[in-house]
């Protein structure tokens, strides 16, 4: 069955609630007063086999876009978190104009997320149960926060500068999964492995620039030898890695750790991609587009393997792109996902100034864009329909004619721009991508300022509402030029 | 299939090369066609379609009389074949597609169009498949010889031949070694033409030098003929099964590779692209507001 949790906070904000009851494929509605509890989901859902939404305001509360309590705290009790989607209220409203357009998008990521669900739902996970010690990285102020964690039955190993504290040497490798992470320390002596359930960088202002750079330089940019460039600003490679600045963010971290390690089990989907060993050609392209060394091709003669390392795949999707044959495929956005997607999409009605807009936004600095803009309650053009995907590295080419034949006016792109892509390389190749489409766009004659990429930076969230805009308002001026709007000959 | 099945081959908007290639069966050729009955083809003299077992098309859908052979051919053999790029993906005729049939016209006849004695040109071209179900799809342009009777030869077993799902570097004998190196920055610095053959490693990769070459977004199958012999793909053999466009495919593969210059030098990123398979791309012929 397909069961929508339906937050009664919706009720103020829609005239007739019972649309959703009517949405194709939903089989049962129930309401809720915020927030869901987990009792209340075991009452109505069968473990085995529901698929489920919750639609709220705000469900998702911790910082990563891609795990939340809720669905670890599901999976304990027996659910497989691949049945649970989330529809975010505070998206649906950002650019409605009003309830009948609200309603429109609220049925079009209903049906997207049932879409999604029904893809991803017996992706294969790997179950951590995660250790009782976190590493620390850097000096946070004042001794009571690491006594809180330490009351709590938390372990803290690491390297300290400027204090004395288990020295245990200077940390030169990471991989694994958050609740248990492998750490390599290089000691004078050699090299000695840790396991740490996550780590805490803590930057304050005692560090200078010198120090800050030893401590990214030695611990978290490093992976299998071979030396990344990441702001340090913008960090955020796994839920159990948290980089901290302030007091503040000191006690945010310090609860969260508390919580995450009180889990008895966390579900990790195994993001990485699939690979069809029978498309394969051995091309290689793969191997040179995951900066994070994770696909390697090896050969025996005339034949070979393509291979993914589990332990350094992040499942940016930049390789399943990149492969010519589509051998690989991401398990959270495959192929089969986003072809279903453009059906959905196109029953969009579009916005009070006449224009449909597809927004793709990253689970990064897009979410974290689209998040700001409706926390503040940014203005947004109401023919903005926003479209989550991983990373700008799993935009396919092929995405930006689809929009089009799906009755779309623009597609926006919203990725972190490129010095601070998460996945090192996403946003560039994704750049390198669609320059090269403008000249079919020139070719056949479609204007190329349909399609725009807005690469946002994360102290800049809050001119995004103004660039959708000004893109709005673009097309709005070509499409009243008829001509260019037209296919011309060559 | 019985045991001497009948023929029938439709010519649509080919250029023959297809049937030359098959006719290169050369000493293969009499034990073939003892095996088979030709029915109407170009080479005897039967006029009517009669219902046949294999039916063969040649040539891109580019006109309406195309369209109604086309139809013709499906309704009457037991197994269609597309035989080369252009029955399986529109082929070089397809590269009109990116121009205005009319202006087409006047550009070859001026204002003197014999509208009433040509054949009508359908607005795009398509391929055969995206008209009627095909059965066996056999692509490259032309496929090569070995290609073809492999194919027949399966098909008088009782068996359907299956288009290559890998691409050409798992058929080509050039060396990698850059490729497998994640960078960010491309295999090549520079940009290098074919013409500059005499200065180009004939036992490394295309791409790791600089040259475009489209093995790596094209499917195996035809012993990488052109790349043994120095000459970089251009991709005839279209795309594996399962990708939708073959141009905006490699577009996804090489941006990250070589510079954008090295598509530029054929001054013609489209052209090389989509070469064979602009008919086939349905995005390709997006008609905008």
């Amino acid at each position: 069955m397909n069961i929508i949790f339906l937050s009664n906070e919706i009720k103020e904000m829609i005239d007739k609630p019972d649309t959703v009851t009517s949405i194709e494929g939903v089989d049962k509605v129930v309401p809720f007063d915020p927030p869901l509890t987990i009792d209340r989901c075991k009452v109505i859902v069968d473990q085995q086999e529901d698929l489920f939404i919750v639609v709220a305001r705000n469900p998702q509360q911790s910082s990563s876009v891609q795990h939340t309590f809720f669905p670890v705290e599901l999976a304990n009790m027996g659910t497989n978190p691949g049945h649970v989607g989330f529809v975010d209220l505070n998206h649906i409203f950002l650019a409605s104009a009003n309830s009948e357009a609200a309603v429109n998008r609220l049925q079009i990521h209903i049906r997207l997320t049932f879409v999604k669900l029904s893809h991803t739902k017996d992706n294969p996970r790997e179950i951590i149960s995660p250790l009782k010690k976190i590493f620390v990285v850097g000096s946070p102020q004042g001794e009571s926060f690491i006594e809180d964690l330490q009351k709590k039955g938390v372990k803290i190993s690491g390297l300290w500068t400027g204090r004395e504290f288990d020295l245990d040497g200077i940390p030169v490798g990471l991989s694994g999964l958050p609740g248990k992470y492998t750490i390599t320390l290089q000691q004078e002596s050699g090299e000695k492995i840790t396991h740490e359930a996550g780590a805490m960088v803590v930057f304050n202002e005692g560090l200078d620039d010198q120090q800050k750079k030893h401590l990214l330089d030695g611990f978290l940019l490093t992976v299998k030898d071979h030396r990344l460039h990441i702001q340090p600003t913008h960090l955020r490679l796994s839920q159990g890695i948290k980089v901290v600045y302030s007091e503040t963010e000191y006690r945010q971290v310090a609860d969260f750790f508390c919580s995450f390690l009180s889990l008895s089990k966390i579900s990790h989907f195994v993001e990485d991609p699939h690979i069809d060993h029978e498309k394969c050609g051995l091309c290689g392209t793969c191997v040179k587009t995951c900066l994070f060394h994770a696909s390697t091709v090896s050969y025996s003669g005339s034949t070979g393997v393509s291979e993914i390392d589990p332990d350094f795949c992040v499942g940016c999707g930049n390789c399943v792109t990149a492969c010519p044959t589509q051998a690989r495929d991401l398990p959270a956005y495959s192929y089969d996902f986003f072809s279903s997607s453009w059906k959905e999409l196109r029953e969009f009605h579009g916005g009070t100034d006449g224009l449909k807009i597809l927004v793709i936004y990253c689970e990064s600095n897009g979410h974290d864009a689209i998040a700001y803009l409706s926390e503040n309650k940014i203005k947004v053009p109401s023919s903005c329909l926003f479209f989550r995907i991983r990373c700008g590295a799993r935009v396919d080419t092929q995405f930006v004619p689809d929009s089009f034949q799906a009755g779309f006016d623009g597609v926006a792109i919203l990725v972190c721009s490129r010095d601070e892509c998460n996945n090192i390389v996403g946003s560039l190749d994704l750049e390198r991508r669609l320059n090269l489409y403008r000249k079919v766009m020139q070719a056949t004659g479609i204007e190329t300022g349909r399609m725009r990429i807005m690469p946002v930076a994360s102290d800049k969230l809050e001119t995004v509402g103004e660039s959708l805009q000004q893109f709005a308002d673009f097309l709005n001026s070509v499409k009243q030029d008829k001509q260019l709007f037209t296919t011309m000959a060559t | 299939m019985p045991d001497k099945p009948t023929v029938a081959i439709g010519l649509l908007s080919g250029c023959f090369g297809c049937l030359m290639s098959l006719l290169d069966m050369a000493d293969d050729l009499p034990d073939f066609l003892d095996k088979v009955e030709l029915r109407r083809t170009p080479f005897n003299d039967v006029k009517e379609i009669e219902e046949v077992n294999i039916g063969i098309l040649e040539g891109a859908v580019s006109t309406d009389e195309n369209l109604e052979l086309v139809k013709e051919m499906r309704e009457k053999s037991e197994i269609l074949i597309s035989l080369g790029a252009c029955s399986c993906f529109g082929g070089i005729p397809g590269l009109r597609n990116f121009h205005d049939s009319t202006v087409l016209k006047e550009s070859i006849y001026a204002n003197k169009v014999p509208d009433d004695e040509l054949p009508a040109l359908l607005d795009k071209v398509i391929p055969a498949s995206q008209v009627v179900k095909v059965d066996v799809e056999i692509p490259g342009c032309p496929p090569t010889s070995k290609t073809i009777k492999d194919a027949l030869y399966s098909l008088l077993d009782g068996k359907k031949p299956d288009r290559y799902k890998k691409n050409l570097c798992v058929e080509c004998p050039r060396t990698k070694q850059k490729i497998l190196t994640p960078q960010r920055g491309f295999l090549a610095e520079g940009v290098r033409s074919v013409m500059e053959l005499d200065s180009i490693d004939p036992n490394t990769c295309f791409l790791e030098q600089g040259v475009l070459c489209m093995g790596i977004a094209t499917a195996a199958g035809c012993a990488a003929r052109c790349t043994r012999n120095n000459i970089p793909c251009r991709g005839c053999n279209g795309p594996v099964p399962g990708v939708a466009s073959q141009g905006n495919k490699a577009i996804d593969t090489l941006a990250s590779l070589i510079p954008p210059g090295a598509l530029m030098f054929f001054e013609d990123c489209v052209g090389m692209g989509y070469r064979y398979t602009a008919a086939y791309d349905t995005t390709l012929k997006v008609e905008n507001k």
